[in-house]
């Protein structure tokens, strides 16, 4: 008996179970606390200042 | 987020200190605001977006800081089409004023065109000035019926007044308030026009046109176009003409269908007929030099665009 190669990929496909997946770390941003020093940071390192302006309330 | 390691972040809190943003002028948040270190704009942008267009926002910002660090010029202005509209003849006349303007109207051969607190009067063809009048501060377009000039405020529809206005002495003869939108709050009239002998207000956002008496201030019926985001208003004896951000339409009076669109390449402010003309103004593009002030981007100088053609026969059936 011949059995079509799509049924065994599927049969794999239900009784495998997934790898799991890796873990990514979350994103984050060091924001800086200070901006006079981030002002420093951001010469020494060449690097752009990026201002993210929002609000409290 | 590797990619973030490229910047250095600093958050601004507008509540704990509020000099900064006062520094930069910023009034829009969230404001992300690019620095080097001569503390010159890099780059900047305003509001949420979606993560794909949060990247080209950053990819902007890198392309900018890679032409500020080799020395070049990285703060030009964005191009745009040297012509608002393709196909048709467009004569420029010169607005009075620079900034954003508060509605356009025919009156004979001459027009009228608000900006804030003023209206002024000017030839309809060479754009040179007759008279200027006092004018309340947030109007939104301006209609005539050939004798008095009706200047909308933008809050009409929450219970502001349509200011009546006698053109040759410039005094407010009477105020036109709808009384039914009194209780309601928000301010979104962007358009109005005069066609058989009443007044035509036009709901920008929402695309819909109110009949108003023009004694009274009743709504007497409301027409839901087939566009929305309009702003700029006009009767040209069949069609009403409204503007859009990269149309100008004409809408059918009875169903609200688009009869027309013709692309226009500047977002529209407002809109007038005159002579079988279609006038166009445009709403201008305001941004920020290297220093934070903020400045008109586009157009360098205001234009009324007058365009020949738009809504004739033979053109509607052929687009």
């Amino acid at each position: 008996m011949r059995i079509a190669p799509w049924l065994v990929l599927g049969a794999a496909l239900l009784v495998a179970p997934p790898s799991p997946a890796e873990e990514e770390p979350a994103p984050t941003i060091d924001w800086q606390p200070d901006l006079a020093k981030a002002r420093e940071a951001a010469k020494a390192g060449t690097k752009p200042l990026v201002l993210y302006f929002t609000f409290d309330t | 987020m590797a990619r973030s390691r490229a910047y250095v972040w600093v958050t601004v809190d507008r509540d704990r200190t509020p000099e900064v943003p006062k520094k930069y002028n910023v009034s829009a948040y969230p404001t992300l605001l690019f620095l080097n270190p001569e503390d010159e704009m890099v780059h900047r942008f305003s509001g949420y977006r979606e993560v794909s267009k949060l990247l080209e926002e950053f990819d902007d910002a890198d392309r900018r800081w890679k032409l500020y660090r080799d020395g070049e010029v990285w703060d030009l202005k964005a191009p745009r089409p040297p012509e608002i509209l393709e196909g048709k003849k467009v004569t420029r006349i010169p607005a009075p004023f620079p900034g954003v303007p508060g509605g356009l109207a025919a009156y004979g051969d001459d027009l009228f065109v608000a900006e804030r607190g003023r209206i002024h009067r000017i030839d309809g063809k060479t754009g040179e000035a007759k008279s200027a009048l006092a004018a309340p501060e947030s109007i939104a377009d301006l209609a005539s019926d050939g004798e008095l000039v009706f200047a909308l405020e933008f809050g009409w529809t929450a219970g502001k007044p349509i200011h009546v206005i006698d053109p040759e002495t410039g005094r407010i003869v009477r105020e036109i308030v709808t009384k039914e939108n009194r209780k309601k709050k928000g301010y979104g009239a962007k358009g109005i026009a005069w066609r058989d002998a009443r007044l035509w207000v036009l709901e920008g956002m929402r695309g819909v046109i109110h009949e108003v008496h023009p004694e009274t201030g009743d709504v007497l019926s409301s027409l839901q176009c087939k566009a929305k985001w309009l702003s700029g208003l006009a009767w040209n004896g069949r069609r009403f003409v409204a503007g859009g951000r990269e149309h100008v339409y004409l809408i059918d009076p009875a169903s609200g269908e688009v009869s027309l669109a013709v692309r226009v390449e500047y977002r529209l402010r407002s809109v007038a007929v005159s002579g079988g003309d279609v006038l166009l103004m445009e709403q201008p593009v305001f941004g920020f030099d290297r220093r934070h002030q903020r400045i008109q981007l586009w157009p360098e100088k205001n234009w009324i665009y007058r365009v020949e053609g738009i809504g004739a026969e033979k053109e509607e059936k052929s687009e």
